[in-house]
């Protein structure tokens, strides 16, 4: 047992690492972004009165807004009707990094205002509100934002989240539903096993510690695993373990 | 029998800070609220309605208020994101649009006088069930002099009944009864032997025999 002490001193800061997810399974690094407003939409929380007095206090669903700021920004943002499937961006607490997944931003262009160039030239400071649709989550309410607190992972699952975010020199960056994550989540990080993600259009992914997948070339892949049977000679199942 | 004196030395008191907040998750441990900078303090509702007859204010009722406000932090204790619209479903991965769920806190503002300064005393706030509202966090990229966010909150409380009073979600003990404080804070910052725990509205009416 013991009395409370207020001792540590944490402090949030810096916003980094913008990547914009497409629905072609495109990504984009936004570079030049300068800040990012997370909005929960709407202070819905309602009261319920009994006798005069306030019983009860119900959250009602929120939507997730962000407001991102930048000094430039990938062009394709310039088409208003285009949809993007997540942006993804690191924060800091201390020296920890957060990894926020927000699911499904629609775009809108924020007033821009250009100036003639003056003896302090500045920067043109672009922005947009990103709206996002909610995605279903079995179990809990649905969301459109996640977020990977890094410290509490195993640093390979850390370099596994963000060699399938950021992609590397032999796989393209991608982008997972939240259900997926979960999965990931709750299977890997206390065993190294295997997921497989069906993308349902005849490809898929497969997350796991290099012991696992090894890439053999560019193009060629093994995965060592109980769960890989080969059917015959040329043919084979794999299921997440 | 004496004429009222304003302003004798050691009665010319002030109010000022905040800090010593915990955090008590119902059902979970209390942990300390490191980084408060403000807590604003304000009543919801209590506008006054005045009643008029033949053109002349007749009656005025004051509507009933409850507790609210806004706390502003560098920082939150670990598990508060879970009552602010998160959860964490596997270790590291948390959902943000969740359900919002009411906690209890504490903290401790200073009462000072032309004597003692601050040293003079203290008062301490216990707030019961209160539910944080959806609110804004804006993050920027780190510059040559970098800032800590600043995060706030608006809450709002839900009153407890407290017997021959109004209910009431917002109790405040002050060091004018020492006994009072002394024993209230070994139940909200724990002892050596005890762990520190949020008290029931019946407790801090039972110290106040003492």
């Amino acid at each position: 047992m013991s009395r409370l002490v207020w001792s540590e001193r944490n402090f949030e800061s810096g916003v980094s690492q913008g990547v914009l997810y497409f629905p072609d399974r495109s990504a984009l690094a936004w570079n030049g972004l300068t800040a990012i407003a997370e909005t929960p939409d709407g202070d819905r929380i309602r009261p319920l009165y009994l006798d005069g007095d306030k019983r009860v206090a119900i959250s009602q669903p929120e939507e997730f807004s962000i407001k991102v700021e930048a000094f430039t920004y990938p062009e394709i943002l310039d088409n208003r009707y285009i949809s993007t499937s997540g942006m993804a961006y690191t924060t800091h607490l201390n020296d920890r990094r957060r990894i926020h997944l927000v699911y499904n931003p629609r775009f809108t262009p924020d007033e821009r205002s250009y100036s003639s160039i003056s003896d302090d030239a500045e920067s043109v400071t672009f922005a947009w509100l990103g709206t996002t649709t909610r995605v279903a989550l079995p179990g809990y309410a649905p969301t459109a934002h996640l977020v990977i607190d890094t410290p509490k992972v195993k640093s390979a699952f850390v370099q596994d989240v963000e060699t399938i975010l950021y992609g590397s020199s032999t796989r393209d960056p991608e982008w997972f539903p939240p259900n997926v994550w979960v999965s990931a989540f709750t299977e890997m990080i206390d065993n190294d096993t295997l997921l497989i993600v069906d993308h349902g259009d005849g490809q898929w992914t497969a997350i796991g510690p290099d012991s696992m997948i090894e890439m053999l070339d560019d193009d060629t892949f093994q995965i060592t695993s109980p769960t890989a049977v080969y059917l015959d000679a040329d043919t084979y199942t794999v299921s997440s373990m | 029998m004496a004429r009222l004196v304003w302003n004798q030395p050691g009665e010319r008191f002030f109010e000022a800070g905040v800090d010593r907040a915990v955090f008590y998750p119902p059902g979970d441990e209390p942990a300390v609220w490191n980084g408060i900078t403000n807590i604003t303090e304000r009543a919801e509702g209590g506008e006054k309605r005045a009643f008029y007859l033949n053109g002349v204010k007749y009656l005025e009722i004051a509507q009933n208020e409850t507790f609210a406000g806004t706390i502003e932090a560098f920082g939150r204790p670990q598990g508060l994101t879970s009552y602010d619209g998160m959860r964490e479903i596997a270790s590291g991965l948390s959902v943000g649009q969740q359900k919002r769920r009411p906690f209890h806190f504490s903290y401790r503002t200073l009462v000072g006088n032309d004597a003692q300064g601050v040293e003079h005393g203290y008062k301490i706030h216990l707030v019961y069930n209160a539910l944080l509202g959806a609110s804004e966090i804006t993050r920027s990229t780190m510059n040559d002099s970098p800032e800590p966010v600043a995060l706030s909150w608006d809450f709002t409380t839900t009153p407890m009944e407290i017997p021959e009073s109004r209910p009431s979600s917002h109790i405040v003990a002050e060091t004018t009864n020492p006994a009072l404080v002394a024993a209230l804070e070994d139940i909200v910052y724990g002892t050596t032997s005890t762990p520190p725990r949020f008290p029931t509205i019946a407790e801090i009416l039972a110290l106040t025999v003492i």
